[in-house]
Protein backbone atom coordinates (compact mmCIF):
# COMPACT_ATOMS: atom_id res chain seq x y z
CA UNK A 1 0.00 0.00 0.00
CA UNK A 2 1.64 3.50 -1.03
CA UNK A 3 2.07 5.62 2.14
CA UNK A 4 0.43 9.03 1.61
CA UNK A 5 2.45 11.67 3.47
CA UNK A 6 0.32 14.97 5.01
CA UNK A 7 1.91 18.08 4.73
CA UNK A 8 1.59 21.42 6.38
CA UNK A 9 3.07 24.27 4.72
CA UNK A 10 4.54 27.59 6.31
CA UNK A 11 5.77 30.87 4.11
CA UNK A 12 7.99 32.95 6.21
CA UNK A 13 8.54 35.72 4.35
CA UNK A 14 9.26 34.33 0.58
CA UNK A 15 8.62 35.45 -2.92
CA UNK A 16 5.68 32.64 -3.51
CA UNK A 17 7.83 30.48 -5.82
CA UNK A 18 8.91 27.97 -3.62
CA UNK A 19 5.27 28.10 -2.46
CA UNK A 20 4.02 27.63 -6.13
CA UNK A 21 6.49 24.50 -6.91
CA UNK A 22 4.91 22.78 -3.84
CA UNK A 23 2.02 23.45 -4.67
CA UNK A 24 2.36 21.94 -7.76
CA UNK A 25 4.36 18.93 -6.54
CA UNK A 26 1.56 18.16 -3.90
CA UNK A 27 -0.77 18.49 -6.72
CA UNK A 28 0.58 16.10 -9.26
CA UNK A 29 2.37 13.80 -6.71
CA UNK A 30 -0.30 11.35 -5.53
CA UNK A 31 1.55 10.36 -2.44
CA UNK A 32 1.20 13.77 -1.21
CA UNK A 33 -1.98 15.49 0.46
CA UNK A 34 -2.22 18.81 2.55
CA UNK A 35 -2.85 17.69 5.94
CA UNK A 36 -6.15 20.42 7.87
CA UNK A 37 -3.68 21.46 10.50
CA UNK A 38 0.02 21.21 11.51
CA UNK A 39 -1.53 18.48 13.90
CA UNK A 40 -2.07 16.12 11.65
CA UNK A 41 0.83 16.39 9.55
CA UNK A 42 3.81 14.20 8.69
CA UNK A 43 5.84 17.16 8.11
CA UNK A 44 5.98 20.51 8.20
CA UNK A 45 7.85 22.66 5.20
CA UNK A 46 9.05 25.88 5.86
CA UNK A 47 9.82 28.47 2.48
CA UNK A 48 11.17 32.00 2.93
CA UNK A 49 13.59 33.82 4.85
CA UNK A 50 12.18 33.45 8.48
CA UNK A 51 11.43 37.15 8.47
CA UNK A 52 11.09 38.45 11.94
CA UNK A 53 7.09 38.73 12.42
CA UNK A 54 7.13 34.52 11.69
CA UNK A 55 9.92 33.48 14.05
CA UNK A 56 7.68 33.67 17.16
CA UNK A 57 5.23 31.82 15.53
CA UNK A 58 7.00 29.42 14.08
CA UNK A 59 9.26 28.61 17.29
CA UNK A 60 5.82 28.56 19.10
CA UNK A 61 4.69 25.55 16.93
CA UNK A 62 8.08 23.43 17.12
CA UNK A 63 8.06 23.70 20.77
CA UNK A 64 4.29 22.39 20.65
CA UNK A 65 5.18 19.68 18.25
CA UNK A 66 8.77 18.80 19.07
CA UNK A 67 8.92 16.01 17.30
CA UNK A 68 7.24 17.24 13.72
CA UNK A 69 9.98 16.61 11.23
CA UNK A 70 10.71 20.36 9.61
CA UNK A 71 11.83 20.58 5.86
CA UNK A 72 13.12 23.48 4.75
CA UNK A 73 12.58 24.68 0.90
CA UNK A 74 14.71 26.73 -1.33
CA UNK A 75 17.08 29.01 -1.12
CA UNK A 76 16.39 31.48 1.14
CA UNK A 77 14.86 29.08 3.80
CA UNK A 78 18.35 27.95 4.17
CA UNK A 79 19.99 30.95 4.39
CA UNK A 80 17.72 33.66 3.65
CA UNK A 81 19.95 34.51 0.33
CA UNK A 82 19.31 36.87 -1.16
CA UNK A 83 16.90 38.83 1.23
CA UNK A 84 19.57 39.08 3.21
CA UNK A 85 21.07 37.42 6.75
CA UNK A 86 18.07 34.73 7.61
CA UNK A 87 16.47 31.19 6.82
CA UNK A 88 16.94 28.03 9.93
CA UNK A 89 20.93 28.37 9.49
CA UNK A 90 20.35 31.44 11.62
CA UNK A 91 18.45 29.89 14.18
CA UNK A 92 20.41 27.74 16.62
CA UNK A 93 17.29 26.26 18.54
CA UNK A 94 15.87 25.00 15.59
CA UNK A 95 16.32 21.87 13.95
CA UNK A 96 15.61 20.64 10.48
CA UNK A 97 15.63 17.36 8.66
CA UNK A 98 15.98 18.54 5.19
CA UNK A 99 17.57 21.24 3.43
CA UNK A 100 16.51 21.53 0.28
CA UNK A 101 18.42 24.10 -1.92
CA UNK A 102 17.20 25.78 -5.49
CA UNK A 103 15.50 29.04 -6.20
CA UNK A 104 13.03 27.09 -6.35
CA UNK A 105 13.35 23.59 -6.56
CA UNK A 106 11.56 22.02 -9.22
CA UNK A 107 8.07 20.08 -8.08
CA UNK A 108 9.73 17.15 -9.27
CA UNK A 109 13.08 17.83 -6.66
CA UNK A 110 10.57 18.88 -3.92
CA UNK A 111 8.19 15.68 -4.01
CA UNK A 112 11.73 13.02 -4.10
CA UNK A 113 13.14 14.65 -1.22
CA UNK A 114 9.94 14.94 1.22
CA UNK A 115 9.65 11.08 0.04
CA UNK A 116 13.03 10.35 1.28
CA UNK A 117 13.33 12.05 3.76
CA UNK A 118 10.00 11.26 5.76
CA UNK A 119 10.72 7.48 4.76
CA UNK A 120 14.06 7.85 6.10
CA UNK A 121 12.80 8.93 9.19
CA UNK A 122 10.12 6.27 9.25
CA UNK A 123 12.67 3.69 9.31
CA UNK A 124 14.77 5.15 12.26
CA UNK A 125 13.70 4.36 15.40
CA UNK A 126 10.78 6.91 17.58
CA UNK A 127 12.44 9.68 19.35
CA UNK B 1 -8.66 24.67 -1.43
CA UNK B 2 -6.82 25.33 2.30
CA UNK B 3 -6.81 28.44 2.36
CA UNK B 4 -8.30 28.69 5.97
CA UNK B 5 -6.69 27.36 9.31
CA UNK B 6 -10.63 26.80 10.69
CA UNK B 7 -9.68 28.28 14.09
CA UNK B 8 -12.80 29.39 15.76
CA UNK B 9 -11.66 31.41 18.87
CA UNK B 10 -15.04 32.67 20.51
CA UNK B 11 -18.09 31.13 19.27
CA UNK B 12 -21.74 31.71 20.60
CA UNK B 13 -24.93 30.70 19.33
CA UNK B 14 -24.54 32.41 16.48
CA UNK B 15 -21.34 34.48 16.47
CA UNK B 16 -17.79 33.78 15.90
CA UNK B 17 -14.68 34.99 14.12
CA UNK B 18 -13.14 33.38 11.52
CA UNK B 19 -9.07 33.93 10.54
CA UNK B 20 -7.70 33.59 7.09
CA UNK B 21 -4.30 33.98 5.94
CA UNK B 22 -0.83 34.03 6.44
CA UNK B 23 0.05 30.56 7.91
CA UNK B 24 -2.47 28.34 5.95
CA UNK B 25 -0.83 26.65 2.98
CA UNK B 26 -2.66 28.13 0.38
CA UNK B 27 -2.62 31.47 1.52
CA UNK B 28 0.07 33.13 -0.64
CA UNK B 29 -0.62 36.79 0.32
CA UNK B 30 1.69 38.72 3.12
CA UNK B 31 -1.49 39.33 5.20
CA UNK B 32 -4.21 37.87 7.65
CA UNK B 33 -7.71 38.46 7.98
CA UNK B 34 -9.96 37.81 11.15
CA UNK B 35 -13.17 38.21 9.94
CA UNK B 36 -16.48 38.34 12.80
CA UNK B 37 -19.32 36.66 11.29
CA UNK B 38 -22.72 36.49 12.91
CA UNK B 39 -25.17 34.21 11.10
CA UNK B 40 -23.01 33.16 8.63
CA UNK B 41 -22.40 36.86 7.02
CA UNK B 42 -19.26 38.57 7.46
CA UNK B 43 -19.72 41.59 10.07
CA UNK B 44 -16.27 42.91 10.79
CA UNK B 45 -12.75 42.60 9.18
CA UNK B 46 -9.68 42.83 11.28
CA UNK B 47 -6.42 43.14 9.14
CA UNK B 48 -2.74 42.51 10.12
CA UNK B 49 -0.03 42.44 7.75
CA UNK B 50 3.81 43.19 7.77
CA UNK B 51 4.20 39.24 7.40
CA UNK B 52 7.11 39.75 4.49
CA UNK B 53 8.60 43.12 5.08
CA UNK B 54 12.11 42.46 3.72
CA UNK B 55 13.48 45.89 2.64
CA UNK B 56 13.97 44.82 -0.48
CA UNK B 57 14.25 48.66 -1.75
CA UNK B 58 16.41 49.53 1.00
CA UNK B 59 18.58 46.75 0.20
CA UNK B 60 18.85 47.19 -3.76
CA UNK B 61 20.64 50.66 -3.25
CA UNK B 62 23.33 48.96 -1.17
CA UNK B 63 24.16 46.32 -3.61
CA UNK B 64 26.18 45.46 -7.00
CA UNK B 65 23.77 45.84 -9.92
CA UNK B 66 23.93 42.22 -10.86
CA UNK B 67 22.71 41.14 -7.48
CA UNK B 68 20.17 43.69 -7.35
CA UNK B 69 18.80 42.46 -10.85
CA UNK B 70 18.22 38.98 -9.07
CA UNK B 71 16.66 40.58 -5.78
CA UNK B 72 14.27 42.09 -8.14
CA UNK B 73 13.68 38.65 -9.76
CA UNK B 74 12.75 37.49 -6.23
CA UNK B 75 10.41 40.30 -4.85
CA UNK B 76 7.28 38.33 -6.37
CA UNK B 77 7.07 35.15 -7.92
CA UNK B 78 4.15 35.90 -9.76
CA UNK B 79 5.32 39.33 -11.03
CA UNK B 80 8.76 38.52 -11.52
CA UNK B 81 9.42 39.51 -14.64
CA UNK B 82 7.49 42.65 -14.37
CA UNK B 83 10.00 43.25 -11.46
CA UNK B 84 12.75 43.01 -13.51
CA UNK B 85 11.48 44.19 -16.46
CA UNK B 86 10.42 47.93 -15.06
CA UNK B 87 13.97 48.14 -13.04
CA UNK B 88 15.94 47.57 -16.01
CA UNK B 89 13.86 50.00 -18.31
CA UNK B 90 14.28 52.47 -15.68
CA UNK B 91 18.34 51.93 -15.56
CA UNK B 92 18.03 52.44 -19.30
CA UNK B 93 16.11 55.47 -18.94
CA UNK B 94 18.59 56.68 -16.61
CA UNK B 95 21.41 55.20 -19.05
CA UNK B 96 20.05 56.56 -22.61
CA UNK B 97 20.56 52.77 -23.55
CA UNK B 98 18.62 51.20 -26.43
CA UNK B 99 17.32 48.19 -26.18
CA UNK B 100 17.57 45.49 -28.93
CA UNK B 101 14.33 44.71 -31.23
CA UNK B 102 14.95 40.94 -30.69
CA UNK B 103 15.41 41.30 -27.02
CA UNK B 104 12.92 44.34 -26.49
CA UNK B 105 10.06 41.01 -28.41
CA UNK B 106 11.43 38.52 -25.81
CA UNK B 107 10.94 40.69 -22.62
CA UNK B 108 7.11 41.15 -24.25
CA UNK B 109 6.91 37.49 -24.77
CA UNK B 110 7.69 36.79 -20.86
CA UNK B 111 5.91 38.94 -19.78
CA UNK B 112 2.38 37.86 -21.08
CA UNK B 113 3.44 34.36 -20.22
CA UNK B 114 3.70 35.91 -17.05
CA UNK B 115 0.43 37.57 -16.85
CA UNK B 116 -0.93 34.29 -18.72
CA UNK B 117 0.02 32.17 -15.79
CA UNK B 118 -1.29 34.21 -13.23
CA UNK B 119 -4.54 34.88 -14.84
CA UNK B 120 -4.68 30.73 -15.16
CA UNK B 121 -3.98 30.04 -12.15
CA UNK B 122 -6.55 32.19 -10.31
CA UNK B 123 -8.87 31.20 -12.96
CA UNK B 124 -8.13 27.54 -12.03
CA UNK B 125 -8.85 28.89 -8.01
CA UNK B 126 -11.91 30.58 -8.58
CA UNK B 127 -14.09 28.01 -10.44
CA UNK B 128 -13.05 25.48 -7.91
CA UNK B 129 -13.66 27.30 -5.41
CA UNK B 130 -17.30 27.55 -6.86
CA UNK B 131 -17.75 24.35 -7.10
CA UNK B 132 -16.76 23.67 -10.82
CA UNK B 133 -14.14 20.82 -10.07
CA UNK B 134 -14.08 19.67 -14.04
CA UNK B 135 -13.57 23.07 -15.28
CA UNK B 136 -10.84 23.86 -12.54
CA UNK B 137 -8.99 20.81 -13.58
CA UNK B 138 -8.94 21.98 -17.02
CA UNK B 139 -7.48 25.43 -16.32
CA UNK B 140 -4.89 24.15 -14.31
CA UNK B 141 -4.00 21.80 -17.39
CA UNK B 142 -3.61 25.16 -19.40
CA UNK B 143 -1.50 27.00 -16.21
CA UNK B 144 0.80 23.61 -17.12
CA UNK B 145 1.05 24.28 -20.43
CA UNK B 146 1.97 28.30 -20.00
CA UNK B 147 4.40 26.82 -17.66
CA UNK B 148 6.05 25.05 -20.33
CA UNK B 149 6.11 27.74 -22.16
CA UNK B 150 7.65 30.01 -20.16
CA UNK B 151 10.37 26.77 -19.15
CA UNK B 152 10.65 26.33 -22.97
CA UNK B 153 11.98 30.14 -23.22
CA UNK B 154 13.84 30.61 -20.32
CA UNK B 155 14.60 27.24 -18.90
CA UNK B 156 12.65 27.91 -15.83
CA UNK B 157 8.94 27.22 -15.52
CA UNK B 158 8.52 30.45 -12.65
CA UNK B 159 11.10 33.28 -12.67
CA UNK B 160 12.63 33.61 -15.86
CA UNK B 161 15.50 35.59 -14.68
CA UNK B 162 15.88 36.63 -18.48
CA UNK B 163 15.63 40.41 -17.88
CA UNK B 164 18.99 41.89 -17.36
CA UNK B 165 19.79 45.80 -18.02
CA UNK B 166 20.32 46.18 -21.64
CA UNK B 167 18.53 43.50 -23.06
CA UNK B 168 17.99 39.76 -22.17
CA UNK B 169 20.73 37.45 -20.30
CA UNK B 170 20.70 34.91 -23.10
CA UNK B 171 19.41 33.96 -27.28
CA UNK B 172 16.28 31.87 -27.39
CA UNK B 173 17.42 29.26 -30.18
CA UNK B 174 15.14 28.83 -33.22
CA UNK B 175 14.14 25.35 -31.71
CA UNK B 176 13.30 26.77 -28.15
CA UNK B 177 11.06 28.95 -29.61
CA UNK B 178 9.14 27.10 -32.48
CA UNK B 179 8.46 24.66 -28.92
CA UNK B 180 7.29 27.37 -27.10
CA UNK B 181 4.88 28.54 -30.27
CA UNK B 182 3.98 24.94 -30.43
CA UNK B 183 2.56 24.61 -27.13
CA UNK B 184 0.59 28.02 -27.23
CA UNK B 185 -0.92 26.88 -30.41
CA UNK B 186 -1.96 23.76 -28.05
CA UNK B 187 -2.56 26.12 -25.02
CA UNK B 188 -4.77 28.23 -27.14
CA UNK B 189 -6.95 25.10 -28.89
CA UNK B 190 -7.35 24.27 -25.51
CA UNK B 191 -8.44 27.35 -23.90
CA UNK B 192 -11.00 28.90 -26.52
CA UNK B 193 -13.43 26.34 -26.00
CA UNK B 194 -13.27 26.84 -22.26
CA UNK B 195 -13.71 30.27 -22.21
CA UNK B 196 -16.91 30.41 -24.50
CA UNK B 197 -17.99 27.59 -21.31
CA UNK B 198 -16.90 29.63 -18.97
CA UNK B 199 -18.66 33.29 -19.49
CA UNK B 200 -21.77 32.41 -19.80
CA UNK B 201 -22.32 29.08 -17.52
CA UNK B 202 -25.58 29.19 -15.62
CA UNK B 203 -24.27 27.46 -12.58
CA UNK B 204 -21.05 30.61 -12.19
CA UNK B 205 -23.39 33.37 -13.45
CA UNK B 206 -25.98 32.81 -9.97
CA UNK B 207 -22.33 32.56 -8.18
CA UNK B 208 -20.85 35.44 -9.57
CA UNK B 209 -23.06 38.33 -10.95
CA UNK B 210 -23.45 41.15 -8.12
CA UNK B 211 -21.22 39.56 -5.56
CA UNK B 212 -18.27 41.40 -4.48
CA UNK B 213 -18.88 44.32 -6.26
CA UNK B 214 -16.25 47.36 -6.66
CA UNK B 215 -18.15 50.08 -8.37
CA UNK B 216 -15.81 52.31 -10.97
CA UNK B 217 -16.03 55.12 -8.20
CA UNK B 218 -14.50 52.83 -5.46
CA UNK B 219 -11.90 51.38 -7.78
CA UNK B 220 -11.22 55.08 -8.51
CA UNK B 221 -11.27 56.60 -5.02
CA UNK B 222 -8.77 53.42 -3.62
CA UNK B 223 -6.76 54.11 -7.15
CA UNK B 224 -6.74 50.14 -8.54
CA UNK B 225 -4.85 49.10 -11.46
CA UNK B 226 -4.52 46.29 -13.48
CA UNK B 227 -6.94 43.45 -13.84
CA UNK B 228 -9.93 44.69 -11.01
CA UNK B 229 -9.39 47.95 -12.19
CA UNK B 230 -10.51 47.11 -15.58
CA UNK B 231 -13.28 45.00 -14.75
CA UNK B 232 -14.30 48.26 -12.86
CA UNK B 233 -14.71 49.87 -16.09
CA UNK B 234 -11.69 51.55 -15.56
CA UNK B 235 -9.79 51.57 -18.88
CA UNK B 236 -6.30 51.93 -18.28
CA UNK B 237 -3.46 49.08 -19.64
CA UNK B 238 -0.04 50.90 -19.86
CA UNK B 239 0.81 48.35 -22.57
CA UNK B 240 -2.05 49.96 -24.93
CA UNK B 241 -1.86 53.67 -22.97
CA UNK B 242 2.41 54.16 -23.10
CA UNK B 243 3.72 51.45 -24.63
CA UNK B 244 6.95 49.96 -24.17
CA UNK B 245 9.64 47.19 -25.11
CA UNK B 246 8.04 45.85 -28.33
CA UNK B 247 4.04 46.36 -27.25
CA UNK B 248 4.05 49.29 -29.85
CA UNK B 249 4.62 46.84 -32.62
CA UNK B 250 2.25 43.85 -31.28
CA UNK B 251 -0.85 46.35 -30.21
CA UNK B 252 -2.95 45.68 -27.37
CA UNK B 253 -6.47 45.14 -27.08
CA UNK B 254 -7.10 45.75 -23.79
CA UNK B 255 -9.96 43.92 -22.41
CA UNK B 256 -12.65 46.05 -19.89
CA UNK B 257 -16.13 45.23 -18.37
CA UNK B 258 -18.56 47.31 -16.07
CA UNK B 259 -19.98 45.15 -13.60
CA UNK B 260 -17.42 45.25 -11.38
CA UNK B 261 -18.12 42.21 -9.29
CA UNK B 262 -16.97 39.02 -9.42
CA UNK B 263 -18.29 37.92 -12.79
CA UNK B 264 -17.01 41.08 -14.54
CA UNK B 265 -13.36 39.87 -13.03
CA UNK B 266 -13.90 36.72 -14.15
CA UNK B 267 -14.72 37.27 -17.82
CA UNK B 268 -11.53 40.31 -17.77
CA UNK B 269 -9.03 37.39 -16.41
CA UNK B 270 -10.29 35.14 -18.89
CA UNK B 271 -10.26 37.33 -22.21
CA UNK B 272 -6.79 39.00 -20.83
CA UNK B 273 -5.46 35.24 -20.80
CA UNK B 274 -6.81 34.81 -24.56
CA UNK B 275 -4.84 37.87 -25.56
CA UNK B 276 -1.70 36.94 -23.53
CA UNK B 277 -1.89 33.66 -25.65
CA UNK B 278 -2.06 36.11 -28.88
CA UNK B 279 0.64 39.05 -27.96
CA UNK B 280 2.75 35.88 -26.74
CA UNK B 281 3.03 33.51 -30.17
CA UNK B 282 2.99 37.46 -31.99
CA UNK B 283 6.02 38.80 -30.59
CA UNK B 284 7.86 35.24 -31.01
CA UNK B 285 6.98 35.09 -34.54
CA UNK B 286 7.64 38.75 -35.14
CA UNK B 287 10.92 38.70 -33.78
CA UNK B 288 13.59 39.83 -35.84
CA UNK B 289 17.28 38.30 -35.75
CA UNK B 290 20.12 40.20 -34.22
CA UNK B 291 21.81 41.21 -31.03
CA UNK B 292 20.07 40.69 -27.60
CA UNK B 293 21.70 43.33 -24.95
CA UNK B 294 23.58 46.45 -25.28
CA UNK B 295 26.22 46.61 -23.12
CA UNK B 296 25.38 49.36 -20.70
CA UNK B 297 28.07 51.95 -19.07
CA UNK B 298 29.35 50.70 -15.42
CA UNK B 299 28.51 53.89 -13.62
CA UNK B 300 25.51 55.02 -12.89
CA UNK B 301 25.01 59.24 -13.11
CA UNK B 302 23.39 61.69 -10.58
CA UNK B 303 20.18 61.59 -12.09
CA UNK B 304 16.48 60.19 -11.46
CA UNK B 305 14.80 57.94 -13.62
CA UNK B 306 11.33 55.96 -13.47
CA UNK B 307 9.62 53.28 -15.49
CA UNK B 308 6.43 52.00 -15.01
CA UNK B 309 4.91 48.43 -16.40
CA UNK B 310 1.82 46.88 -16.78
CA UNK B 311 2.37 44.01 -14.74
CA UNK B 312 -0.37 40.91 -13.86
CA UNK B 313 -1.80 42.60 -11.05
CA UNK B 314 -1.32 46.08 -12.67
CA UNK B 315 0.61 49.41 -12.97
CA UNK B 316 4.27 48.39 -11.00
CA UNK B 317 6.82 51.64 -11.37
CA UNK B 318 10.54 51.37 -10.44
CA UNK B 319 12.42 55.31 -9.48
CA UNK B 320 16.11 54.70 -9.21
CA UNK B 321 18.25 57.58 -8.16
CA UNK B 322 22.25 56.94 -8.72
CA UNK B 323 25.11 59.42 -7.17
CA UNK B 324 27.63 59.03 -9.80
CA UNK B 325 28.49 55.76 -9.57
CA UNK B 326 26.27 53.52 -7.98
CA UNK B 327 22.40 53.62 -7.00
CA UNK B 328 21.39 56.27 -4.28
CA UNK B 329 17.60 55.50 -3.75
CA UNK B 330 15.22 52.65 -5.25
CA UNK B 331 11.70 53.64 -4.79
CA UNK B 332 8.73 50.90 -5.74
CA UNK B 333 5.38 51.43 -6.48
CA UNK B 334 3.77 48.12 -6.70
CA UNK B 335 -0.13 47.56 -7.59
CA UNK B 336 -2.26 48.07 -4.25
CA UNK B 337 -2.61 44.48 -2.27
CA UNK B 338 -5.52 43.64 -0.11
CA UNK B 339 -5.25 46.02 2.15
CA UNK B 340 -7.87 46.91 5.62
CA UNK B 341 -10.05 48.88 3.67
CA UNK B 342 -10.23 46.84 0.51
CA UNK B 343 -10.55 43.72 3.02
CA UNK B 344 -13.38 45.39 4.94
CA UNK B 345 -15.13 46.96 1.53
CA UNK B 346 -15.49 44.03 -0.18
CA UNK B 347 -15.91 41.17 2.64
CA UNK B 348 -18.46 43.27 4.83
CA UNK B 349 -22.09 42.01 4.18
CA UNK B 350 -20.77 38.83 2.44
CA UNK B 351 -22.09 35.62 3.43
CA UNK B 352 -19.13 32.94 3.94
CA UNK B 353 -19.15 30.99 1.40
CA UNK B 354 -18.75 33.92 -1.12
CA UNK B 355 -15.35 35.26 0.82
CA UNK B 356 -12.89 32.78 -0.72
CA UNK B 357 -14.26 33.62 -4.57
CA UNK B 358 -14.29 37.11 -3.92
CA UNK B 359 -11.03 37.07 -2.43
CA UNK B 360 -9.46 34.79 -5.41
CA UNK B 361 -10.70 37.14 -8.15
CA UNK B 362 -9.16 40.62 -6.65
CA UNK B 363 -6.35 38.06 -6.95
CA UNK B 364 -5.55 39.19 -3.43
CA UNK B 365 -3.43 36.67 -2.21
CA UNK B 366 -0.50 37.35 -4.72
CA UNK B 367 2.80 38.58 -2.88
CA UNK B 368 3.36 41.19 -5.32
CA UNK B 369 3.34 44.01 -3.03
CA UNK B 370 7.34 45.05 -1.70
CA UNK B 371 8.03 44.00 1.18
Amino acid sequence: MTTIYQLYKINTGSCGGCDSEILEAVATAPDLAWADTPLTADALLLTGPLLPAMRHPLQNLTTIMATLPVLAIGRCALDGHPFGRGGVRAQAKLTVQLELDGCPPTPEEIAAAIRTTLATLAQEPRR
Amino acid sequence: MRYNIALTIKRSSVSYTFALGVYAPHWKGPQRLILTVDQDVVRDVGYTDGYNERGCAERLARMPLDSAVQLVARISSVASHAHTLAFCSALEAMWGVAVPARAQCLRCALAELERLALHLSTLAELTAALGAQPRSTQLSECYRTARRATHALSGRAILPDLCVPGGVRRDVPDEQRKQALVLLEGLQRQFFPLVDQLVDQPTLLARTVNLGILSREVAERFQLRGPVARAAGIAIDLRRDTPYAAYPQLEVRSVTQDGGDTHARLVVLLLEALESIRLTSLALQTMPDGEIRTLPPRDIPATQTSAAVESPRGELRYTVQGDGQRLSTVTIAAPRTLDRLLARTLLTGLHLDNVIPVLISVQADAADAEG
